[in-house]
């Protein structure tokens, strides 16, 4: 089949489909532009402001110089009670006035809880607790202790990761490792979930 | 087969034309949600002109042109590319008449020599009372109970405070920023710390860990 030859005539420039071509491009320029700008953009973080009053958190993780930290966790009360009951069983320790013993045990108590951790494992325990409060749904509240001259952006890199669960609460306070190694004292409280079962908790009063 | 000779006549093809009216209408959407209203002011020229926040990523995105909704404190160095600059807290403020952006309202705040104090230097070093009686301590409570009095009349849960703080500013400006805000209970009941957005290759390390 042969096709009729079209006419030679001169070609003339068709200004819909140029118009049509020059929004593209300016479409595709603009589209482009506006992702490149979505990186250099700010996002927003909420933190709750601490109330004044005792703070009650299942996990608190205390900051330290060259990216070290305490972490203390739910485990924290068994951790106590075993080293409490250790000592119960040495010969030394009954002809201790009372005094003398409550202060011993504390100094047991915060000798067990407050273990300087290396900066590489606080991402991965992070990371752990987020995983086990995607996994069970568990309602946890974290406090983030940080001292005076620790840079802010230590704190937010926890509450980048911690934000990624929806049921991990967090609040952010100022406090040095030296407060808590002279706390008053550390007692186990047995008290009344809102369900009513009773639990042991951990006091640390300083 | 002969193909029907086209006439000498050019029309407005429709197609076309709808085509290129659709394509209008994509291109003011698209600039449309780009500039807020309201907004004459131009951005940082480079980069070193916005703070070197630190990186999270957040559930709510913002950018430079966004308008000011509540009170913001900028806690960030006098020159930017120079860590041992001295720290400055600017008060930025939000306006209803002019729907300030928050590069507007900063160019403002540093205008304005009651809107902005340095940080001593020995900040670090300075006992409780006597850091939080500094000037620009004075000036973050003096603003954050003035801005309190005239629109946070009573506790709401959507009544915040913005912080914009370089990443590497001291954990103590912060944490006396917070504790003057828990001071007021309910009536301040959250802070919103300003953030960057993660680097793509940092946000998939992320994820993958997850």
């Amino acid at each position: 089949m042969a096709f009729k030859r079209r006419d030679n005539e001169k070609k003339k420039m068709q200004l819909v489909s140029l118009i049509d071509m020059a929004f593209i491009l300016l479409l595709f320029f603009m589209v482009t532009i506006f992702v490149a700008n979505l990186l250099k953009q700010e996002q927003k973080i909420f933190v709750p402001t601490p109330k004044n009053e005792p703070g009650r958190a299942q996990i608190l993780i205390q900051l330290l110089e060259d990216n070290k930290f305490v972490w203390i966790d739910k485990n924290a009360t068994e951790t106590v009670d075993r080293a409490w009951k250790r000592i119960e069983n040495e010969d030394w320790f009954w002809p201790l006035s009372h005094q003398q013993k409550e202060k011993r045990k504390t100094e047991i108590a915060l000798h067990a809880l407050l273990r300087i951790n290396p900066a590489a494992q606080l991402e991965r325990k992070l990371k752990a607790l987020v995983n086990e409060a995607k996994k069970t749904g568990a309602k946890y509240f974290a406090i983030i202790r940080c001292p005076n001259e620790i840079p802010y952006s230590r704190v937010v890199d926890i509450i980048k990761i911690l934000s990624l669960a929806e049921t991990i609460e967090y609040g952010c306070v100022g406090g040095t490792l030296d407060q808590i190694s002279n706390c008053r004292s550390v007692q186990i409280v047995r008290e009344k979930t809102k369900k009513g079962e009773e639990r042991d908790n951990l006091w640390i009063d300083f | 087969m002969p193909f029907k000779k086209s006439e000498d006549k050019r029309e407005v093809e429709l197609p076309t034309l709808i085509d290129v009216v659709f394509l209008l209408l994509i291109f003011f959407l698209v600039t449309f949600s780009v500039s807020a209203p309201g907004n004459k002011t131009a951005l940082p020229e480079n980069q070193a002109d916005l703070p070197n926040l630190p990186e999270a990523s957040g559930s709510y995105l913002i950018n430079q042109n966004e308008i000011l909704e509540t009170l913001l404190i900028q806690v960030s160095h006098e020159d930017r590319t120079d860590a041992a600059s001295p720290k400055i807290a600017y008060m930025l403020w939000p306006s209803v008449k002019d729907s300030f952006t928050v590069h507007k309202a900063f160019i403002n705040a540093k205008t304005d020599s009651s809107a902005f104090r340095v940080f001593p230097d020995n900040f670090l070093t300075m006992n409780d009372e006597e850091f939080k009686n500094c000037p620009p301590c004075s000036l973050v409570a003096a603003h954050i109970d003035s801005y309190k009095v005239q629109y946070f009349s009573k506790p709401n849960p959507s009544n915040h405070i913005e912080l914009r703080v370089e990443k590497d500013i001291e954990f103590r400006i912060v944490n006396h920023i917070i504790d003057l805000c828990s001071a007021y209970g309910d009536t301040i009941p959250r802070l919103v710390f300003r953030t960057q957005s993660p680097s793509k290759e940092k946000e998939k390390e992320a994820k993958s860990g997850i």
